[in-house]
């Protein structure tokens, strides 16, 4: 125990001093969290307008006032020509131009006889189909709710539309989530092959040998050392994410980290695997990246499984970080509990009782001598 | 006082595959000397040494440390012995107290590391990292690392391949200093000269074998010339003539002009011959110098071959 302890310690020291490495390790996911966060993904919907107000009437004024409050645009006025407005919008300045023509003020002058409908212009980019539906359909439902101002007739039917405050899930979240089944990933394959098949290149490992040390106590005091770091890791991953940019976990903490640590445990295996295999530490961190990074992409990190191909959904279920992420985010994002992670947790399972086995079958301390 | 056997090795040989690392050597090493395993690289020696230490299994025949086999008593022997690898690095980012500290624990009892330190001059190193320390001074540091435990006996794979000719005669010091109290050391080494100046006994490897294991002064007396002039004359003469003389074993062209390398007999009597020869043939002698052979000259007579190319 005494000498497990003292490892434990001298492997923390040892950790904590390599700056480099505690950087990769900590900040670089930080840094993603940071990117996901600022780049506001909800900004997405709003859509650039220009208005021209030729009228400058009290009414076209209300009509500007109406439309810079419609929540999807971003509106600009403009004091220039209609040319221009138009110019502006065929060259992508902006989405959509939208100009109130003189005539309007003849609607509210007792005197102008109306015998056709004045228009209002709106220029927007035919391509851009999604915002389009949204914006015409906005402006059309403007239009008829002015034209039945205007003509004061009775309003006889309204649509009550009653909105609920649903619970969403903000982009932040989602990532936050899947930086830290990434960071757990890629600090397990990555960080323990290099640093272990390096401590046998260098016959560090060698030397221990030449000791009474038993193997085991060393083996289990850098594990030690390797879950209290990732329980920092951790840490301040939840807790980046909730106090710079508010995202909320819904369910229960601990369960998270149990989880994540879970998770921790099968990616040491596959990095003593891969540790294992390569036979210098350049070759290792080659093959680790080869492992982690696809992984990265096809497990959910960034966006959920759900996009990829339906072939592709049956095989990346199948890697560990899949069901990892998938419990992850039903604690965390959907506010779960155990009950509803059993088939992530049994895949996971499984994955640990594999990867020990091959950790087992392929670690070596020495190089082997051809 | 009768010679104490402390690692016994019998008939030990090692395979990889098609090569023959180590082929059936044996010897006994004993308290308190300095033994030497002398070779060029690629020999079998750190094989050999390996085997002994534990940490390679061998193919046949068997080692014992302290009269024990070495491979059914690992641990108990790895308390009690030293063991300095070819090339070790040591944790980075620890410092050398701490490293030693480290090391230390792994035994039921250990040194004081900062005593340790003192001992090679690395007392002001104490809370340096290993990769800051001169070349010298981490081959310093690797062996005496091997005395956290008070071992009895020390093993040391080449301890001063690649040091100047200062750091090595530093080390030599240390390892002296071990015998002194009451070590037992073991060392690789492909320089002669480490061998005959610090070893009490030298067993000179090649191929896998032992072709000559004594002291390195019976080892170099044992050789038909003991002896060597190296001459310097202002004419040149007929090597086979020289040869043929009384006493005179053989007569070699040195590289440089009007230098030659005559090896004599243990009598010296070739060294009178010669010059009576030279008289005989008005060539003036420039230049003499007398030698006595080398480990080097043993390597070549057992082996046919240099030590190093």
């Amino acid at each position: 125990m005494k000498v497990i302890f003292k490892l434990l310690i001298a492997n923390v020291k040892m950790t904590v001093r390599n700056k480099q490495a505690l950087f990769w390790s900590m900040l670089f996911p930080l840094l993603f969290i940071a990117v996901f966060g600022l780049f506001n993904m909800e900004k997405g919907g709003f859509a650039k307008v220009e208005v021209l107000d030729e009228a400058k009437t009290q009414l076209s004024e209300t009509l500007t006032q109406a439309i810079k409050n419609i929540p999807a645009f971003n509106v600009e006025i403009k004091t220039s020509t209609p040319d221009e407005i138009y110019q502006d919008v065929k060259s992508g300045q902006v989405e959509y131009g939208i100009i109130i023509p003189k005539e309007i003020e003849n609607l509210t002058n007792p005197q102008s006889k109306i015998d056709q409908p004045i228009s209002l212009t709106l220029y927007y980019d035919a391509k851009n189909v999604q915002n389009n539906s949204v914006v015409l359909g906005t402006l059309q439902q403007f239009v008829t709710q002015a034209n039945l101002n205007l003509s004061q007739a009775p309003t006889l039917l309204m649509l009550n539309a009653a909105p609920v405050e649903a619970k969403k899930i903000k982009y932040i979240e989602f990532i936050a989530t899947g930086m830290l089944g990434m960071s757990v990933m890629q600090y397990g394959i990555i960080g323990i092959s290099i640093a272990l098949s390096r401590q046998r290149e260098d016959n560090i490992l060698k030397k221990l040998l030449t000791t009474p040390l038993l193997l085991r106590d060393y083996i289990v005091a850098f594990i030690l050392n390797y879950l209290i770091l990732s329980v920092v890791q951790i840490t301040i991953l939840l807790s980046a994410s909730h106090f710079l940019f508010n995202a909320q976990i819904y369910g229960n903490l601990f369960l998270v980290y149990g989880v994540a640590i879970f998770g921790t445990l099968i990616f040491l295996c596959l990095g003593f695997v891969v540790a294992g295999i390569a036979k210098t530490s350049q070759a290792a961190a080659g093959l680790a990246q080869l492992i982690a990074t696809p992984m990265m992409f096809l497990s959910g990190v960034f966006f959920s499984t759900s996009l990829l191909p339906n072939v592709a959904q049956k095989i990346v279920q199948f890697l560990p970080l899949t069901p990892l992420l998938e419990a992850l985010r039903k604690v965390s994002l959907d506010g779960q509990g155990i009950a509803a992670i059993k088939t992530q947790l049994v895949y996971l399972f499984i994955w640990l009782v594999v990867a020990f086995l091959l950790a087992l079958a392929t670690f070596r301390f020495t190089e082997n001598k051809e | 006082m009768a010679k104490q056997g402390v690692i016994k090795v019998e008939n030990l040989s090692k395979r990889f595959g098609e090569l023959v690392a180590v082929d059936s050597i044996s010897f006994e090493i004993y308290e308190r000397e300095i033994f030497g395993i002398l070779g060029p690289n690629g020999a079998g020696k750190t094989t050999a040494l390996e085997i002994i230490e534990g940490l390679q299994k061998p193919t046949s025949g068997k080692t014992f440390v302290f009269g024990k086999e070495t491979h059914n008593n690992g641990r108990a022997i790895k308390e009690k012995i030293g063991i300095q690898l070819q090339s070790t690095s040591f944790f980075d980012f620890l410092n050398l107290k701490e490293i030693l500290e480290v090391y230390g624990s792994f035994y039921p009892s250990h040194q004081d590391p900062m005593q340790l330190l003192e001992m090679v001059g690395l007392k002001e190193k104490a809370k340096t990292v290993v990769k800051k320390l001169s070349g010298g001074q981490k081959q310093r540091f690797a062996v005496v690392s091997t005395l956290i435990n008070n071992p009895q006996v020390v093993f040391l794979d080449e301890p001063t391949t690649g040091l100047d000719p200062q750091a090595r005669r530093n080390l030599w010091e240390i390892i002296e200093t071990m015998r002194q109290s009451g070590k037992t050391v073991i060392l690789t080494t492909h320089y002669m000269d480490e061998a005959q100046i610090l070893c009490d006994r030298v067993a000179i490897m090649d191929e896998g074998k032992i072709v000559a294991l004594d002291t390195p002064e019976r080892l170099i007396r044992s050789l038909k010339y003991p002896y060597r002039a190296l001459v310097k004359t202002n004419g040149r003469f007929p090597l086979s003539e020289v040869s043929e003389l009384k006493g005179v074993v053989e007569v070699r062209e040195r590289a440089e002009e009007g230098r030659y390398e005559i090896r004599l007999e243990d009598n010296l009597e070739g060294l009178s011959e010669s010059r009576k020869y030279f008289e005989k043939k008005n060539i003036k002698i420039k230049d003499l110098k007398l030698e006595t052979a080398d480990l080097e000259d043993v390597f070549i007579h057992f082996t046919g071959k240099r030590l190093r190319d």
